[in-house]
């Protein structure tokens, strides 16, 4: 179970991770850089959660 | 320098499709100033030369970052320097692109291995019977992974050139800018996708392929630490941070 558990969360945090990125261009076409900074900053910090969760995926062994 | 033809090939159709085709369909030669046409053609002549040098040296700075920035320049150039350069057609300069950085990608390891800068790759045919779990499993990653890599560059750009809202949103608020802008967004999505395939997507297949050894060290000692029943001392501290910031929440709601 955890071995699934580790896959999927990684597949959902990296492609969840893209979500934020889109919304990033949403607020600079809107002037609203700040938040267009943290959406970014949020992101990649999501997408570095997802590698270090997909690494964990890779790791197990069996 | 053999591993590196498909990524030479695949370097110099893009150079045709973002900087060669889009001079010669848009007539730009004829019209810029006699000062103009020097510049033109040397920042023409500095992608082929970029290209041929990183495929020489095997440089994967000079191949990810900057032949990719000397080939769209022209096009971010476009708009402050009023020169009238057609863009190209964006489905063909992204396909071009991703088939230039995944052969650049293949083309450096290849190399790599040829010089044997890493430990010789054995390879053999599968057994017969069924592939072990845990080998399906990372193959799912592999295949995660990679997908993720073709979807991050491709839904920025989407976001910023293709998507109505964005394009209403940059037009209503830079005006007779906005192309600039949107070129200048879809150099740092450029920049952010190859900072995020190099750190985040590659890194760990990078250390999966060292056996990650600094991984399962962690894992073992967080095995030895579980049989302890007991939760470590950062456990608490950051307990009473979560406890302090849900009493501060409640007490600036309610005066």
């Amino acid at each position: 179970m955890r071995k699934y558990f580790f896959e999927a969360l990684a597949v959902i945090l990296i492609f969840g991770s893209l979500g934020f990125f889109v919304e990033c261009v949403s607020f600079l076409g809107r002037h609203d850089y700040i938040a267009a900074f943290l959406l970014m900053v949020v992101g990649v910090a999501v997408l570095q959660v997802g590698a270090e969760l997909a690494r964990l995926a890779l790791v197990e062994r069996d | 320098m053999r591993q590196m033809t498909l990524c030479v090939a695949l370097g110099a159709n893009l150079w045709m499709v973002a900087v060669i085709a889009p001079l010669i369909v848009g007539g730009t030669l004829a019209s810029v100033p006699a000062g103009g046409i020097v510049s033109l053609i040397l920042l023409a002549l500095a992608c082929p030369a970029a290209l041929a040098w990183g495929a020489w040296r095997r440089a994967p700075a000079i191949l990810f970052v900057a032949f990719p920035f000397l080939t769209v320049l022209p096009l971010l150039l476009k708009e402050s320097t009023e020169m009238p350069l057609p863009a190209p057609p964006f489905v063909l300069l992204a396909l071009s692109l991703g088939a230039y950085l995944v052969a650049t990608a293949r083309g450096l390891e290849r190399a790599a291995i040829a010089v044997g800068e890493w430990p010789e790759v054995k390879t053999g045919a599968l057994a017969p019977e069924q592939v072990p779990p845990r080998w399906r499993r990372r193959r799912r990653l592999y295949f995660t992974l990679a997908m993720a890599s073709l979807a991050l560059p491709v839904m920025l750009l989407w976001s910023i050139n293709l998507r109505h809202s964005t394009g209403e949103a940059l037009d209503r608020a830079f005006g007779a800018h906005a192309d600039a802008v949107r070129a200048l967004y879809t150099a740092g999505a450029a920049m952010l996708t190859l900072f995020v395939f190099r750190y985040y997507l590659v890194a760990p297949l990078e250390t999966h392929l060292q056996r990650d050894r600094e991984t399962v060290r962690a894992m073992d000692q967080l095995r030895k630490h579980a049989k302890s029943g007991r939760p470590r001392a950062s456990f608490y501290f950051f307990v009473v941070i979560a406890l302090g910031a849900m009493i501060a929440v409640v007490w600036e709601r309610t005066h």
